[in-house]
């Protein structure tokens, strides 16, 4: 039997007059790995968004592991507190040290004390292979580095959601593989992942269901094979585009 | 600074041997100004001194008036100084508020307080409202110069606040950071260190205004020298000392700012 981790139905939002999101149902299952694919400007970032309620919705009903997310103070806090959310540009916090900056949510979230909250960040970087990088600052980091420092701050909340906001778009080419390595090796584990990524060999050889998005609503969801077979015209066209460009 | 080669080893890494020709350079140069500049004054001064007697020894005997008025900016500048931080934190906090009133209000403090010479200020508070309640002097120019200075140390914080990355605030909040949380560990540090370098010129501002608290007769430095100008006859001697003191002052702060910015900078 399958749990249900994340349940969107009838998400909408509009900035101003311009519809972002129309209508847009989906679920996740404990262990899925869910790639969403679309071009820029399809709502994918957006969407994503809403889930730990970073946008809040104009309408429609978000279940976090059954709770009802709302508008209210401690339900966001413990729903974000379950949620670990990497982002495209990293946001590391610039004035704290790497593992301090792993530490950061647990201290002020979970209410340890710094000693503790070191340890356990020690290991969360441990897991992303920067035993070594612990005491730098951001700023003395590559962008994989950082990428990974933002991962291990997102994991060790051991969070039952991981969203990733194109995290490896802000990244030179030849750094984008360490980031990809460790977002594999945590879909071994078994985590739920939701991926918002251009990278289609991720999609194709990790991802266990992707969601297809133009103009604010799923054209598609379905499983990677039947995705890369698929014969609708939107997505052979933005498989077509997608491989040119590669 | 200058990055001598101690070690007495011949150094063939081409980046250093630049680096000690700009250090060259840089020692030439302020040598060259050093001297050209003393010249220049002693120059001056000799011309002068043939139509103008300098006499120093005279003020130099009324030296416990400079200390009294030292001692008194000194007291006067970090009290206020003091005060004019928590006005400026609150006026910072004001002005970055969501909440429209906040906002408004802090606009018409920093408009009402910048638009306002200094003087007037101190005269408002000590004549005008000291003819209501009776204000000490001390404290009408504390007051007088946190108020004003809270103005302009408000915009520097206010800037810093707004300087901060807005992903890294998005940072805190998807971890589940409450508001203030946020403003508290993630905001905050990064404010205070960016507003470091402006922050220091403000209180060289503020050492220097407080000169202006002499109108209402409180002992400053600039009083005193006033005082011993006129006792001894000798106001060009009092003065240059004055000038002197303000200057070593300024510049020592000046020095511990740059120190400071150093250490707390973010890498």
């Amino acid at each position: 039997m399958k749990d249900t981790v994340l349940l969107m139905n009838n998400i909408c939002k509009s900035f101003g007059s311009t519809c972002v999101l129309r209508n847009v149902s989906f679920k996740v299952n404990r262990g899925d790995v869910l790639v969403i694919l679309g071009r820029s400007g399809a709502g994918k970032t957006t969407l994503l968004r809403t889930i730990n309620y970073l946008i809040e919705p104009n309408s429609g009903e978000i279940y976090f592991n059954d709770t009802k997310v709302i508008n209210n103070r401690q339900i966001i806090r413990s729903v974000r507190s379950k949620i670990g959310f990497v982002f495209q540009n990293f946001n590391l916090i610039s004035h704290l040290s790497a593992i301090d900056n792993v530490a950061l949510p647990l201290v002020k979230v979970k209410n340890m004390n710094w000693r503790q909250a070191r340890k356990q960040a020690e290991k969360a970087l441990i897991d992303v292979e920067l035993a070594d990088k612990t005491l730098n600052y951001p700023s003395q980091l590559s962008g994989g580095q950082q990428q990974r420092v933002g991962i291990a701050r997102a994991l060790v909340m051991e969070p039952d959601l991981l969203l990733f906001d194109e995290p490896t778009s802000a990244l030179d080419p030849s750094l984008v593989g360490e980031v990809m390595n460790v977002m594999r090796k945590l879909s071994l584990l078994g985590k739920t992942m939701i991926v918002v990524t251009h990278e289609i060999r991720f999609a194709e050889n990790t991802a266990n269901r992707i969601i297809f998005m133009e103009n604010g609503e799923i054209i598609e969801d379905t499983d990677p094979v039947s995705f890369f077979n698929s014969n609708s015209v939107e997505i052979k066209g933005f498989l077509n585009s997608v491989s040119e460009a590669v | 600074m200058t990055n001598w080669n101690t070690s007495g080893s011949l150094n063939t890494n081409p980046r250093c041997n630049f680096k000690d020709w700009v250090n060259m350079k840089k020692l030439l140069s302020r040598s060259l100004i050093i001297i050209v500049l003393s010249g220049c004054i002693a120059i001056v001064y000799f011309s002068m001194s043939r139509v103008y007697p300098f006499n120093w020894d005279v003020t130099a005997r009324y030296y416990r008036l400079f200390l009294m008025g030292l001692e008194m900016t000194g007291k006067l500048t970090a009290v206020s100084l003091g005060f004019a931080l928590l006005t400026g934190v609150v006026i910072a906090l004001l002005r970055t508020s969501k909440i429209q009133v906040f906002q408004d209000l802090g606009t018409i403090y920093v408009w009402f307080f910048r638009n306002m010479p200094l003087l007037v200020i101190i005269l408002l508070i000590y004549y005008g409202l000291g003819s209501v309640f009776s204000i000490d002097r001390f404290w009408a120019g504390v007051f007088s110069l946190a108020f004003f200075e809270g103005a302009y140390i408000g915009e520097i914080f206010r800037a810093g606040i707004e300087a901060v990355p807005k992903g890294e605030i998005e940072a805190g909040e998807a971890m589940g950071l409450y508001s203030y949380q946020v403003t508290l560990s993630i905001v905050f540090p990064q404010a205070f260190r960016i507003s470091i370098p402006p922050l220091i010129g403000q209180v060289c501002s503020l050492i220097k205004d407080s000169s202006l608290v002499s109108v209402i007769a409180l002992g400053d430095l600039t009083m005193r020298a006033r005082q011993v100008g006129t006792q001894t006859l000798a106001s060009l001697e009092a003065y240059l000392i004055l000038a002197g003191i303000y200057l070593a002052m300024t510049s020592i702060l000046s020095y511990i700012g740059r120190k400071l910015e150093r250490r707390l900078a973010i890498l």
